[in-house]
């Protein structure tokens, strides 16, 4: 892995992501303040820090579910959400661009957010459908590789509320991998299941990452951001704090706000 | 209490007319209306005020004034702006507003009750708003929303009644005129309020049909078809 050059701006050798001085105000609260970083193609980058650090905001700006207040945000060298004009005012994009965009980034969610109103089949060939324009027999193909895949050919007929909690991620990572996304963004993809579900989840990540899959990670799983992550972003009041080769940063964090959040999650991943 | 039974024969023709019309000029308000409520609701869900304050605004006023004093003051708006209007066109107008701001409302709630992650989870996809809402939404907030359509239904066509005061010639407008020829205003009224509820109890029952298909599909995807999905087949 190569480490990417800071400032090379040639759309050319853009990378996957650029994100330049990105501020983000919920009301008073200022929850990014100047978030700079870059992602490579093919880079697996784990976002950890304490909760309210800003981590699910940060990923959903990158998606464009939340809007960012200032700074920018480059998927490919193309601006998203925002541009600038001639004369240097900040416009919106149109909803178009911004559909065009979102369609190939994948997002997992914490809550999974299947639809209930569909099947497991149904979840995952609407978006390539309706979006893409795929017609049922090439969407159901890619749907029922991808079930397969997650290990879930026999749910493809089942209702979301019928799946366990580890079933429904699954199948919502297919839903997202289904648009054949250029990077996938998972926004705490275990947190909402039960113990004995989470390595399942976590099973389907590391496949996707060995096959090559841009992959943003907002996790407190340590153990996966140590094995699969090739940099850790430790986050913690809206800035990041530390970016570092995993080993480095769990060895020897730079920032005592990190000692403290390894030390923290350390002492409850240890407990009986 | 003496009956006279000769307005029943004389009287129910002209008021089954008069029925026919209140079902026609209901259907129309309540359709246009429906398609006014969509278009409100999703401007009072928008975060742009130019669109969210005017929605705002037009449910208050429909909501807030009577029913009667819309009526009046829009039929005679018009000739007032040079505008020669037929009387029922004036009231299937305001009557489309009207159920159009009762509608709005209950849509917007439904809109609302579905989880925020489920329109989110589509617009991560690429999905534009709109079809979002039509394909996730919706279909998901109609146990919500059917029965709290079919009070407002009920609602409108009971309130059309007081079209007739613009001489719409619907039910009430027709018990006008049979009672001008019988002078039995008793037996007329009785008639009259056994045919509004006859139709308000077909409505109310068509959408207690329409209720438990909802239901039974919203059943269907949490444990009943669990055989379904055991056994693989596929539909």
């Amino acid at each position: 892995m190569t480490k990417p050059s800071a400032d090379s701006d040639k759309l050319s050798s853009a990378p996957m992501v650029r994100v330049r001085n990105l501020h983000k105000w919920f009301g008073p609260l200022h929850v990014l303040n100047d978030i700079s970083f870059d992602v490579q193609s093919g880079e697996k980058i784990c976002i950890i820090g304490p909760s309210g650090s800003g981590k699910s905001t940060l990923l959903r700006c990158l998606n464009f579910l939340e809007e960012h207040d200032a700074g920018t945000i480059w998927l490919e060298g193309a601006a998203m959400g925002f541009h600038t004009e001639e004369d240097g005012r900040r416009q919106r994009s149109s909803e178009s661009e911004i559909n065009r965009m979102r369609a190939s980034i994948g997002m997992v969610f914490q809550s999974f957010n299947l639809w209930g109103h569909m099947t497991v089949l149904g979840n995952i060939i609407e978006a390539p459908m309706h979006v893409r324009g795929l017609g049922r027999s090439a969407a159901e193909q890619i749907a029922l590789e991808l079930l397969e895949r997650m290990g879930l050919a026999d749910k493809r007929n089942a209702y979301p509320s019928q799946l366990s909690g580890g079933q429904q991620q699954r199948a919502a990572i297919a839903r997202a991998l289904a648009m054949r996304p250029k990077i996938m963004l998972f926004d705490e993809p275990t947190s909402s299941l039960d113990p004995e579900l989470v390595g399942e989840v976590l099973e389907v990540m590391r496949g996707l990452a060995e096959d090559g899959m841009t992959m943003l990670v907002v996790t407190h799983e340590m153990d996966f951001a140590a094995d699969v992550a090739d940099r850790i972003i430790f986050m913690d009041h809206g800035t990041i704090l530390e970016q570092e080769r995993p080993a480095q940063f769990f060895e020897r964090p730079k920032h005592e706000r990190a000692t403290q959040f390894l030390a923290r999650i350390l002492r409850r991943s240890t407990r009986p | 209490m003496n009956l006279d039974f000769t307005v029943f024969t004389f009287g129910l023709p002209i008021l089954l007319k008069g029925l026919g019309n209140t079902i026609l000029f209901c259907a129309i308000s309540i359709v246009c209306g429906f398609v006014i409520a969509c278009l409100i609701a999703l401007c009072r869900l928008s975060r742009r005020s130019f669109l969210r304050l005017p929605a705002l605004w037009f449910v208050e006023v429909f909501r807030n004034t009577p029913f009667l004093v819309q009526a009046f003051i829009l039929f005679f708006a018009f000739p007032r702006l040079g505008v020669r209007i037929d009387a029922t066109v004036a009231g299937i107008m305001v009557l489309s507003l009207y159920a159009g701001a009762y509608f709005s409302e209950s849509i917007r709630g439904a809109i609302l009750s579905v989880p925020k992650g489920q329109i989110e989870a589509a617009r991560a996809l690429g999905m534009p708003y709109l079809r979002a809402m039509r394909r996730i939404v919706l279909p998901q907030s109609l146990g919500y929303l059917l029965p709290a359509t079919t009070n407002q239904i009920i609602g409108v066509i009971k309130d059309s009644a007081a079209l007739s005061v613009i001489t719409v010639p619907e039910l009430s407008m027709a018990a006008q005129v049979v009672l001008g020829e019988s002078f039995s205003p008793v037996e007329t009224y009785v008639m009259v309020a056994i045919l509004y509820w006859a139709l308000t109890a077909c409505v109310a029952a068509m959408m207690a049909y329409f209720e438990r298909r909802v239901a039974a599909a919203a059943v269907a995807t949490t444990s009943e078809s669990a055989r379904f999905a055991t056994a693989g087949k596929s539909h």
